[in-house]
């Protein structure tokens, strides 16, 4: 009878190593040999339908060639030791940058970094805090979510028929209210009467609970609000849900949100995470040294809207049906690049 | 001796802060509870009160319940459950009239959205109850929400049937119970690791085949419609909230009360709580455990997963990595608080529905509670509710030990 429990587990335990192991791969692959520089791109996450990290991924590979070099990707599955066996893996080969991408590699660039410090690392969306200074082989690249939320919400600003926005973020942290309160802000610059609401989904799973989301979103939207800013990683799909049943506007993050509800989502903070790899991997093959963050905001081109970008005819979002809004946004962002606006950062206020 | 008194202790702890935070310190202003929506039948008016006053007054009353109690307690009686129910409302009733000084709380609207969050949560827990009510500890309820949340977007999308998603959900919560009744009977693999396997795999198994096979065809089943039941559906503050909705939530009316029913006033129910309270005199009155064990299991997990279809086609209306997010396990604990039983069970995860909507509720009503605390609040009502009110709970007495015939 023992016997037959241990081979259930087993069994029970077979399964589910196999089925993890088999998200984990690696994609594209470039011939190695090859003269010019080489990088490796590592997800925390399967590429699969993520296009913030495919973009990464397209990215990387766009400016190895444009550096005249290769690239191949390493896909994690989410688990921290398909993360830390890609990394080896990469640091096996020695590539010319590891690219390394959001919170998730967090822990990780900065220890192999400390481990190896001939190896350049470059991490996007993030960066550790440490006591002293960072390795001078690490890169970070982070951006400046708050002006993106500001121009998302004066757009809101104008858009708003009820004079009330609201925006539903994961948690109230000081990095959730780049969003939340940036939003509020740039709503407030158009009309100082609009009043704004903030909710937060909370709960076990805050990042990916769609559910959740959505019900908290219903609630700010029965308080009045008609325009309604998403910052709940996955939950944005209940947030533009309840936006659809209650006829109120919404606005993504991260991507081009717009395509999952249609007539919905008025426009999104991008993060353009291929500018970004670019930028890095070409200081690093110019020799300019690390150990430091960039901060990459509306000036530098690493951050936007799609409603500011070409193609918006065609980006499915609603915005593109109001030219007027985009001019104001347009002259907002120029006022902040100019420095004529300045949007604080929650998180340097502390 | 303390002991005894813990009830009438808790409950005068709970006047007290009640009368002093909400009442003598409170918050001036008018606190209104709006009771009607536009479509009703007739309007009932916005019901005014003053914050403080009204704090006041239930909070003397709340006191006034504890004291009773602690001498109901003294003469050596013990406190009933619907005292316990009618204090909680008023304590809620006397918080909510502080929490929303000055503002206007709908509470149709909060009253809906807590009925929203709960519909996972009841039938997670009711498909708890069939499992554990025949011995065999469920972990893996949060799998089950997951496998039925993912194949109804699959199926309703493919078929373009969103009955065939439903019924899907239901196959696949079986699906996923069959594998824990095979280990945990068949093979008497310990039950709660299988479980927590099980909720592994499932994770691993849904997020693989949704990012590498699900695309924007195969993910898009729609959602159910609303179904307004004609007149009913306009009496105001019951109508929306009972027949103003979809099938999935009639489901659940239904399956509550068919569950319990069977499971306490037919031969099958008896049968099934015989195995798990005393399999082996079960067994010597002709009943076969196992395939008895069998039958609860699965179909605690087609409930469980019919559950899972409302995150899919009851709510988001497509599915994405892991959006269960912890639910199966706030079921788990609905399911111990609402110490087995199936209305119990379904009271307890209506409350934590509420807990969890009325942060979202209090947050837009401009509240002084601040975020991070009512973001607290499903945790600490769960908290309050176990440690201090439900007692001692005992489950079925063979709930997690294996039948060996012999």
């Amino acid at each position: 009878m023992l016997k037959a429990s241990r081979l259930g587990v087993a069994a029970v335990a077979l399964g589910a190593l196999a089925l993890t192991a088999c998200s984990t791969g690696t994609t594209g692959g470039d011939d190695t040999s090859s003269d010019g520089p080489h990088f490796v791109y590592i997800t925390p996450e399967a590429l699969g339908i993520n296009e913030f990290l495919k973009l990464g991924d397209s990215g990387t590979k766009a400016a190895a060639e444009e550096l005249g070099g290769t690239a191949e990707t390493f896909e994690s599955d989410g688990t921290e030791q398909s993360m830390r066996s890609n990394i080896e893996a990469a640091l096996d080969d020695a590539p010319d940058a590891i690219v390394l991408t959001t919170f998730q590699l967090t822990a990780f660039a900065l220890e192999y970094a400390t481990d190896n410090p001939e190896q350049p690392f470059v991490l996007i969306d993030d960066c550790p805090v440490v006591d002293g200074d960072l390795p001078s082989n690490l890169y970070c690249a982070q951006f400046a979510e708050y002006e993106g939320a500001y121009l998302a919400g004066v757009e809101a600003g104008h858009l708003t028929e009820t004079g009330a926005v609201a925006s539903v973020g994961a948690l109230d942290t000081p990095f959730i209210n780049r969003y939340t309160d940036s939003f509020a802000l740039g709503a407030q610059s158009v009309d100082a009467a609009i009043t704004d609401s903030q909710t937060f989904v909370g709960g076990d799973n805050p990042f990916a609970d769609p559910v959740g989301a959505k019900e908290t979103a219903i609630a700010a939207l029965e308080g009045g609000a008609d325009q309604i800013f998403a910052a709940t990683a996955g939950g944005n799909g209940g947030v533009f849900e309840a936006a659809q049943e209650r006829d109120a506007y919404s606005y993504g993050v991260d991507i081009n949100q717009c395509g999952q509800a249609e007539g919905v989502v008025v426009d999104n903070v991008i993060k353009k995470i291929d500018v970004v790899v670019l930028d890095q991997l070409t200081s690093i093959v110019d020799g300019v040294e690390g150990g430091s963050s960039t901060i990459y905001d509306l000036a530098s081109g690493g951050l936007s809207l799609t409603g500011l970008e070409e193609g918006v005819a065609d980006s499915g979002c609603v915005i593109a049906e109001h030219p007027e809004v985009i001019e104001a946004v347009e002259a907002a962002r120029d006022a902040i690049i100019a420095g004529d606006i300045v949007v604080p950062d929650p998180i340097a206020a502390g | 001796m303390i002991r005894a008194y813990r009830t009438p202790i808790v409950l005068g702890v709970i006047a007290l802060i009640v009368i002093v935070l909400f009442g003598v310190i409170g918050s001036e202003g008018d606190s209104t509870f709006r009771i009607s929506t536009s479509g009703d039948f007739f309007t009932v008016p916005d019901f005014v009160l003053p914050s403080r006053g009204t704090a006041l007054v239930l909070g003397i009353v709340l006191l006034a319940i504890a004291a009773a109690s602690a001498l109901l307690v003294r003469r050596g009686g013990r406190v009933r459950a619907w005292v316990l129910a009618v204090f909680g409302v008023l304590a809620v009733f006397a918080t909510l009239s502080w929490a929303i000084a000055g503002g206007t709380l709908p509470m149709t609207q909060l009253l809906q959205g807590s009925l929203a969050l709960a519909v996972p949560l009841v039938f997670g827990a009711l498909g708890g109850v069939l499992s554990e009510r025949v011995g065999v500890v469920n972990i893996a309820i949060e799998g089950q929400l997951l496998a039925g949340a993912f194949s109804s977007a699959v199926v309703a999308s493919l078929t373009g049937n969103l009955y065939a998603g439903l019924l899907a959900a239901a196959v696949a919560g079986a699906l996923v119970s069959l594998v824990l009744a095979v280990f945990a009977i068949t093979y008497i693999v310990d039950q709660v690791i299988v479980g927590v396997v099980l909720n592994v795999l499932v994770v691993g198994l849904t997020s693989f085949l949704h990012s590498a096979v699900l695309d924007s065809a195969s993910n898009s089943p729609g959602r159910l419609p609303q179904i307004e039941i004609p007149l009913l559906a306009q009496i105001p503050l019951l109508g929306p909230l009972l027949f103003e909705q979809t099938l999935i939530i009639y489901l659940m009316f239904i399956a509550v009360a068919i569950v319990t029913f069977a499971l306490f006033r037919t031969r099958w129910g008896l049968r099934l709580r015989a195995v798990g309270e005393h399999p082996q005199a079960a067994d010597t009155v002709g009943i076969n455990v196992a395939r008895t064990r069998f039958m609860g299991v699965t179909l605690g997990g087609a409930l469980a997963g019919l559950g899972g279809a409302f995150f899919t086609l009851g709510s988001v209306g497509a599915f994405s990595q892991e959006m269960t997010a912890g639910q199966g396990y706030i079921a788990l604990a609905a399911l111990i608080f609402g110490r087995w039983n199936p209305i119990l069970a379904t009271l307890a995860a209506l409350l934590f529905g509420f807990a969890r909507n009325l942060a979202s509720v209090l947050g837009i009503v401009g509240s002084p509670v601040p975020s991070q605390f009512l973001l607290m609040l499903p945790y600490v009502v769960t908290l309050i509710a176990v440690a201090g009110l439900a007692g001692k709970v005992r489950g079925p007495a063979a709930a997690g030990t294996p039948y060996i015939k012999g």
